[in-house]
């Protein structure tokens, strides 16, 4: 399983990412599984100039020809495919955590995240 | 849809953008046809036809490729066996030459356009055309950049262009200011070699899209367009639209044409130096993508 993790934040530039590890991509897989659907309607991720959440990117290497699973995080909703969830489990928070150790502390602070 | 006059060998050729009403019926004529690539075309100097790309904002059917030929003389080489349909008649691609000049909206300088008309006549009645390429190369064009009127031809705005799943991550602000879907994640500078240093400045930035085409002055067909920097970080660009307000496309979200608080960017009251930015704090200026332009 590999887990690609991007920080919406750049319009310009393409956007930083990087790898989950085994032990983040274990944690994320188990937050991910808790996750309760939301209705459609509550669905608010107005994006824009700055800082636009994450898009996972989860790929299974041992599902042949299987398309990646791709997740939307932004702002406490999570998006998987058609699907809307509420991030009650903190997952943005560990992925700005993530990022803030990634080299993006000061960029991300500075837009007030 | 973007036309593109083939008639220069050294300057620039003159190009012009369809509007969608225009592009439909020009794609209209293509119904259940045959087109040629440039390759398939005699290249002479002087007029050799228009070439037709639509990788921008315009709808086109599958069955058209994003960039063929149109007008000019079929070479000798080419052979027609193995095409599914019919190429268009010598009429009927005479008069879709003709047409697309009628459209070229003030793009082709008056002396230019002579020079094209008169040589589609004689190619018409068969009559070879004698040394077209002096009157061409040596009096029409040397002052084109210095003369030329500056004409501002907005697009019209097309999000659901921009924002098709199969493209929207793979197009960025610059593909949209520029109307160059790419796929690219096109960057200023990369078609012509001359990327932008980081960290991403005014200067540099406008520097390396001026490689690729853009210009600080009007001169010819442009489409209007800004640059906002977030200081240390990135770049943005807006798009004026035909309609008067302004439209961009934070990298790989959707097209718009609100600001960072949601409001019309409508080219009065809001523009591109007043609207909300989020960190794109600083305005660098208004600049002019010439119609035609192509990043990657």
């Amino acid at each position: 399983m590999t887990i690609t993790v991007e920080l919406d934040i750049y319009s310009g530039r393409p956007n930083p990412s990087w790898e989950m590890d085994a032990k983040q991509t274990a944690h994320l897989l188990k937050q991910l599984a808790k996750l309760s659907t939301l209705p459609k309607a509550v669905l608010d991720m107005q994006d824009g100039l700055g800082y636009r959440g994450f898009n996972i990117k989860i790929v299974d290497e041992n599902v042949k020809d299987e398309a990646p699973i791709i997740v939307k995080v932004f702002h406490g909703i999570i998006r998987i495919d058609d699907n809307v969830f509420e991030d009650t489990v903190f997952i943005e928070k560990n992925l700005l955590n993530q990022a803030k150790q990634n080299g993006f502390k000061n960029i991300l602070e500075s837009l007030g995240e | 849809m973007i036309i593109t006059l083939d008639v220069f060998s050294g300057m620039p050729n003159p190009s012009w953008k369809l509007n969608e009403k225009d592009a439909k019926k020009f794609v209209e004529r293509f119904a259940s046809r045959s087109v040629l690539d440039a390759e398939n075309m005699e290249a002479p100097l002087g007029y050799r036809g228009f070439s037709i790309e639509t990788a921008s904002d315009v709808k086109r059917p599958d069955t058209l490729p994003t960039k063929f030929h149109v007008g000019g003389t079929v070479a000798d080489s080419f052979k027609a066996k193995g095409l599914k349909n019919p190429l268009l008649s010598l009429d009927e691609m005479d008069d879709a030459t003709k047409w697309l000049l009628s459209k070229s909206d003030g793009a082709i300088k008056e002396d230019l356009m002579s020079y094209v008309k008169d040589t589609l006549k004689q190619q018409k009645k068969g009559i070879k055309e004698v040394a077209p390429t002096e009157i061409v190369e040596d009096t029409f064009l040397k002052d084109i950049t210095a003369k030329s009127p500056c004409i501002i031809q907005s697009t019209a705005y097309n999000p659901a262009f921009w924002n098709d799943p199969a493209y929207i991550t793979r197009n960025n602000c610059y593909a949209y200011a520029m109307n160059y879907r790419s796929n690219t994640f096109p960057q200023p500078g990369r078609r012509s070699g001359h990327p932008a240093p980081f960290p991403p400045t005014c200067a540099n930035i406008r520097t390396a899209a001026n490689w690729d085409g853009c210009k600080s002055t009007c001169s010819g067909g442009n489409k209007l367009v800004a640059l906002v920097i977030w200081p240390g970080n990135d770049y943005h660009w807006y798009r004026k639209h035909s309609a008067g307000f302004w439209g961009h496309k934070p990298g790989g979200t959707a097209a718009r044409n609100v600001d960072s608080l949601n409001r019309v960017i409508n080219g009065t009251t809001l523009t591109p130096f007043n609207c909300a930015r989020g960190p794109y704090s600083i305005f660098c200026s208004y600049l002019y993508s010439p119609t035609g332009m192509i990043v990657s």
